[in-house]
């Protein structure tokens, strides 16, 4: 049975995948007052990637992900390229997981376990990733309502802190801490984004891999963006990237009139609910490319034992705050720029040789940067 | 299978959820502490709270200030500690102020606060202040007239500052702020013990200058006012100015500050020295005039009084400004943070030895007054022979 | 007491076929032995025609469940005038009967033993002639009716007051009243093996795709079940997602609010002895919409949907972020509002989340006790337990008193959506559980799993939460508010229907 997206959910799934678990977090914090130049320069850096993951995918044509795979790839390069995708993805999944438990822990119950909210987020992923990605993607088409609602309501309360002098002097330390915060924000979290090249089994048209993937990564790095460099112009330039959880931090210090105050809560509760987007998708992709990598057609049966493997897993990769920040920095970038970069590429090139073999190339009116 | 995932599952949730409330608490079991001061430092850390017992429920809810203090090593220890008088565990996210006495601002506050930035518990709203002649738990101590407990009164009287005026509130983040930025010092208000109607009262007035952690002196209340002022704040402080309105006659008339509007640039002049370019233009409203016969449908006596207004302002300023470049040499306006933010060319050649050019940083002043608003009358009171 | 749907080999034909005989004296043999025996209710009318040779008959049918009078003017009364000509037997007998003799404005023949008791039971009279094998069937069917009133269970400020009642017959041409079109099309199917209850599926032919009628009708044939004495057994039967809580069908008892459900290109379904319409496919929007938002002006109705919105919002939530908030972040409460909880919560003897579980018991209790009585009772009931009972908790601490208004607003809430109220005590259950273990992020992940339950269900292959995930703006014009009608120009998308087009012209974008 093909499981089909509508692209307007699928955009906001990409979305909330991107936006979700990164949103707290002190992203390109490296570069200072510069974050919003990094951002715009990530962004533009990620648009290429992602025209050619939707490349990829469009010219599978209708077809679902593993007869497509199988078509454009070949029987055992895909296969391996899957098996290899759902260990990056079922970290992934582990990594979400344990920033979110890590998140709760700092923030707001300090004595009880990680297991303990880890296990309840797994039982949930696993609910949905069973269900299936048309579940997936309606669930995040009515959460993402909320959470970009209240994303925005609170963009709002903090404009009357914000301190535009926080972004001056421009590049004061050169264009370095730029790309650099640019490259840490390509590694985590825009081209994760490769995740969902798994997620999606197919597509309406030719043209939705397009439709889906490029205005919602765009809209997602943008409203990041927005975010990002309010919280900044918030706390102070110094202080942004002293803290684990700036635009907690931003949002702790909202009053409006003494009486709108107290509202990080709302901040951790919209967060909670985009790591459970991202966390299920990676689990979904982990376990469609797992089940296809070993030949089977329902990837249902694998969801369960990844999904209970995610709780260890969460404590296993990344036990502590600390181990969340000096992850992105030291032990993640290989893996990612391997996964985020060059597989996808490597891959990009197999598939437009193979196509223009099969002639299918010529047929797709869309080059990359077409839509 | 799947008939016995279900159950299985639903057991792991249950001994999930059955196997404790870790984090799980009862408010009547808090003590909600609302203010906590530091006193000492060296060689031991003495932390005083001042905490609500709230008792009644129902219609009427009582509430009475509690003060403990405690010695021990650090504030963090301190403040653990203070928990086992008070019989209910202290919680500390509901405070309100945070007092640091004079002797300890001296010695430097890092020691004081870092513990309350780094903790979950406080919030980091909190209002910061320096005791000035008094210690924190003397003025936890004191007896505010209306309000239940000090902190609540220091709250209040810091929510209506835009209309008392003679200081400026910071919350322990803008503090922080300050601290990390770099051409900025901080300054944080003072709250001083007076008496009235033979007890003590805390009122907050005039403002601690810093030098990074270390208090360097203190400005008054009028002297705050031209902080505000310079920071572009939205104060209504009151200016009591002997004007000129005959041509013998000075008389003391009240303005107060309506609306201002400041900008600060920094210069860089030919020869490579720097200087800052402030314009102040300043919306004031006669609050009194007194016996002065003036009359403000008097264009030209009104021009006259705004420009004695102006002289008065630049005067005000510069002795401010004498005081914190040269008294002081604690860069309360940001002068380098100016700098470092429009002109960073500058600031790297400059920035290493700031105090030095702040010293004799030039200042270009340009102050423009204007009489807006003059009550409900324009006339003075008429009073026949 | 169904005891003449025991189908039996014997009957008064001696081939043991199912036929009636020609002899009268045996037919009322084998009706007052077998397929009527002690049946008091049966009544024999034995008459005799006139004429030189008058001829035996009898009337028989069931007592109360005939118009007498009819019966007798126009059965009784011609047949006991009839001079019946002579040599006429069998078929041709009836056929002259009914042609010339009886004057009621219908009457068939049966010729099946077993069909007549079918029929008695239907509240038809059955005329049996001596030398004759067949049944005279004459509808006279009159039994006890309510009349069309105001449905009590869905009353209205503005709106039609006409409501449906029990009779199938009734409730179908209230619908045609409002729907006078040639498109408007019933089917019929029967179901339930004692009960043989008619159910018509109701659906205009020109909007609605045929394959979800054909889908109903499938489904409704499929059921096997011995009774089917109200639309919510069928309901039950044919829902999709059964195991979750939610209604996937809707019910209505207003002929107005079936007739607006069927012009959208939905199925309605009525079934004979029942108030209730079903409604298919049925979406979660609904249940926020009131039949009185398309008769108000759309502004208010507009509010008054976003009030219903926040009031299900209310009910399921106020007692676990309430709980939450005291228990886990009293850090988020303004202080003043956390110091008077405090206090109010000092002498109380329970923890917080015993007390929630207990009062949210006791107010679902003096629901649930004062739902189902007369009303004047009703409201004692009400009066003795929120006024009385709630006052006294908090005298004598036992209760706190933000506690309970956190109850009563979360009560009241929940009567604002009557169609989630009972649902809703199942969420609040579940919320206030999770945030007693995990406070607020408990709370957050039992409101990831209701609308993870939402987006997996779907109604007759709509998903459930269409409209509330679609971007489309003419598919969010009837969702969170209520836009103008003439804004309205197309039926809703994801009922699939043949015809999109509602209004011509004024707005109309075409689809």
């Amino acid at each position: 049975m093909k499981e089909l997206v509508p692209d307007h959910q699928g955009l906001v799934l990409v979305m909330l995948f991107v936006v979700g678990n990164t949103l707290v977090f002190a992203l390109g914090g490296v570069a200072g007052p510069d974050i919003w130049l990094a951002f715009l320069l990530a962004t533009v850096l990620a648009i290429p990637m992602i025209l050619l993951m939707a490349r990829v995918r469009s010219l599978m044509g209708g077809a679902s992900l593993a007869c497509g795979l199988e078509q454009l790839l070949g029987k055992w390069p895909s296969r391996a390229l899957a098996f290899a995708y759902a260990g990056y993805a079922w970290r992934l999944a582990c990594y979400v997981v344990s920033d979110v438990t890590n998140f709760i822990q700092a923030v707001a119950l300090p004595t009880t376990p990680q297991v303990v909210t880890a296990t309840l987020f797994a039982l949930l992923m696993l609910w949905a990733a069973k269900e299936g990605v048309e579940v997936l993607a309606r669930f995040a088409a009515i959460m993402s309502k909320v959470v970009f609602n209240v994303l925005f309501v609170t963009f709002l309360m903090l404009l009357s802190q914000v301190e535009l002098g926080e972004f001056q002097p421009v590049m004061y330390n050169g264009v370095k801490p730029v790309w650099l915060g640019a490259f840490q924000l390509l590694e985590f979290p825009f081209l994760e984004v490769v995740v969902l090249f798994w997620v999606f089994d197919c597509f309406r048209s030719k043209k939705s891999p397009y439709r889906v993937f490029l205005p919602g990564f765009v809209a997602a790095s943008l409203i990041l963006l927005v975010m990002a460099s309010t919280s900044l112009a918030v706390v102070g330039a110094e202080r942004y990237a002293q803290f684990y959880f700036p635009v907690w931090a931003a949002v702790a210090r909202i009053n409006i009139s003494t009486f709108l105050t107290r509202l990080e809560a709302i901040i951790g509760v919209t967060f909670a609910i985009g790591s459970f987007v991202k966390m299920a998708a990676c689990l979904l992709a982990a376990s469609r490319s797992l089940a296809y990598s070993f030949g089977f057609a329902d990837y249902r049966f694998l969801v369960t034992p990844l999904a209970l493997g995610v709780i260890p897993g969460s404590q296993w990769f990344i036990s502590t705050l600390l181990d969340v920040e000096l992850s992105v920095i030291k032990t993640y970038p290989t893996s990612a720029t391997f996964f985020q970069a060059v597989l996808p590429v490597l891959i990009w090139i197999w598939v437009e040789w193979r196509a223009r073999k099969l002639g299918r190339g010529k047929s797709s009116p869309t080059q990359a940067g077409g839509q | 299978m799947r008939r016995r995932l279900f159950p299985m599952l639903s057991l792991l949730l249950v001994s999930l959820l059955l196997t404790g409330c870790w984090d799980y608490m009862e408010i009547e079991s808090l003590e909600f502490v609302f203010g906590l001061g530091v006193d000492q430092v060296k060689p031991e850390v003495v932390v005083v709270l001042e905490m609500a017992k709230t008792s009644g429920g129902g219609q009427q809810t009582m509430v009475e200030p509690k003060v403990l203090s405690t010695k021990s090593q650090s504030a963090a220890t301190a403040a653990r500690a203070l928990s086992n008088p008070a019989g209910l565990r202290t919680f500390w996210s509901h405070a309100y102020v945070f007092l640091i006495s004079e002797q300890v601002a001296q010695e430097g506050i890092i020691p004081a606060m870092e513990h309350i930035v780094r903790s979950r518990h406080l919030r980091s709203t909190v209002w910061v202040f320096i005791t000035k002649e008094c210690t924190a738990e003397e003025v936890f101590k004191s007896k505010p007239p209306v309000a239940n407990s000090v902190s609540e009164h220091l709250n209040s009287i810091v929510l209506m500052q835009d209309a008392i005026s003679g200081f400026l509130p910071l919350q322990v983040w803008q503090l922080n702020q300050a601290f990390a930025a770099e051409g900025v010092a901080a300054i944080l208000p003072t709250v001083k013990l007076v008496h009235q109607r033979g007890e003590l009262v805390p009122i907050v007035e005039g403002t601690a200058v810093f030098k990074r952690d270390r208090m360097v002196g203190w400005l008054d209340g009028q002297e705050s006012d031209i902080l505000c002022l310079l920071k572009g704040l939205d104060q209504r402080s009151y200016y009591v100015v002997d004007t000129k309105v005959t041509d013998h006659g000075y008389f003391p008339i009240t303005y107060e500050l309506v609306g201002n509007r400041v900008e600060l640039k920094p210069l860089v002049r030919k020869d490579g020295s720097i200087a800052v370019a402030i314009s102040l233009t300043l919306e004031l409203g006669v609050e009194e005039i007194g016996a002065a016969p003036l009359s403000f449908r008097d264009e030209k006596l009104v021009r006259s009084v705004e420009a004695q207004l102006a002289t008065f302002v630049t005067r005000e300023v510069r002795g401010f400004l004498w005081k914190i470049q040269r008294e002081y040499n604690a860069d309360i306006l940001g002068f380098g943070q100016l700098f470092r933010r429009k002109k960073p060319e500058v600031w790297r050649r400059l920035g290493e030895d700031w105090d030095a050019q702040l010293r004799d940083l030039q200042v270009e002043l340009d102050v423009q007054c204007k009489i807006v608003f003059t009550g409900t009358s324009s006339e003075p009171l008429l009073v026949r022979e | 007491m169904f005891f003449w749907q025991r189908t039996k080999k014997k009957g008064p034909d001696p081939r043991g076929l199912d036929r009636l005989s020609s002899s009268l004296e045996t037919n009322l043999h084998w009706l007052q032995t077998d397929l009527f025996a002690s049946d008091e209710t049966i009544v024999y009318r034995r008459i005799k025609t006139s004429g030189p040779k008058p001829r035996d008959c009898v009337l028989v049918y069931a007592d109360n469940m005939v118009k007498h009078e009819y019966l007798s003017q126009f059965v009784l009364r011609p047949l006991l005038k009839a001079e019946l000509p002579k040599g006429l037997r069998g078929e041709e007998l009836a056929r002259y009967l009914a042609e010339q003799v009886i004057e009621a404005d219908s009457s068939e023949c049966i010729t099946g033993y077993s069909q007549i008791g079918d029929k008695i039971m239907g509240g038809v009279g059955v005329l049996l002639v001596d030398g004759c094998p067949l049944g005279l069937v004459v509808d006279a069917q009159g039994w006890a009716k309510r009349t069309v009133t105001e449905p009590p269970s869905e009353s209205v400020v503005r709106g039609p007051r006409l409501g449906f009642s029990e009779d199938l017959g009734v409730n179908i041409s209230l619908v045609r009243l409002q729907i006078a079109s040639p498109n408007f099309k019933t089917r019929f199917v029967q179901v339930g093996e004692q009960t043989k209850t008619r159910v018509a599926i109701l659906y205009l032919d020109n909007v609605t795709s045929l394959d979800l009628v054909d889908e109903v009708q499938r489904r409704i044939e499929e059921i096997t079940i011995d009774a089917v004495l109200d639309s919510g057994y069928i309901q039950e039967y044919i829902r999709d997602a059964p195991y979750s809580p939610f209604p996937t069908i809707g019910h209505t008892e207003r002929p107005d609010a079936a007739a607006a459900k069927i012009l959208e290109g939905r199925v309605a379904v009525l079934v004979d002895g029942s108030p209730f319409a079903l409604t298919m496919p049925y979406l979660l929007v609904e249940a926020f919409q009131a039949n009185e938002d398309y008769y108000n002006h759309w502004m208010v109705a507009s509010f008054h949907r976003l009030i219903r919105y926040i009031s299900f919002f209310i009910t399921t939530s106020t007692p676990a972020i309430y709980i939450a908030l005291i228990s886990y972040h009293p850090q988020l409460i303004p202080t003043n509002l956390v110091v008077s909880i405090s206090a109010a919560r000092k002498n109380v003897p329970f923890p917080g989340i015993v007390e929630v579980i207990i009062m949210g018991l006791v107010f679902e209790i003096l629901r649930e006790g004062g739902v189902r009585l007369p009303r004047p009772i009703g409201q004692a009931v009400s009066i003795v337990g929120a006024i009385v009972l709630g006052e006294a908790a908090v005298s004598a601490s036992l209760v706190s008193a933000p506690m309970i208004i956190v109850v009563g607003l979360t009560g009241v809430a929940g009567f604002v959506n009557p169609w989630l109220n009972d649902i809703a005590v199942l969420f609040r259950l579940l919320f206030v559980v999770l945030a007693s273990v995990l406070g607020l992020y408990g709370y957050v992940l039992g409101v990831i799993a209701v609308v993870l339950l939402l987006s997996s269900m779907e109604s007759f292959g709509v998903p459930y939460l269409s409209t509330m995930t679609t971007l489309v703006p003419q598919d969010i014009k009837d969702t969170l508010l209520r836009v103008p009608w003439w804004q309205m120009t197309l039926r809703p998308r994801y009922l699939a229907s043949k015809d999109r087009q509602r209004l011509q012209g004024r707005g109309g974008r075409g689809s």
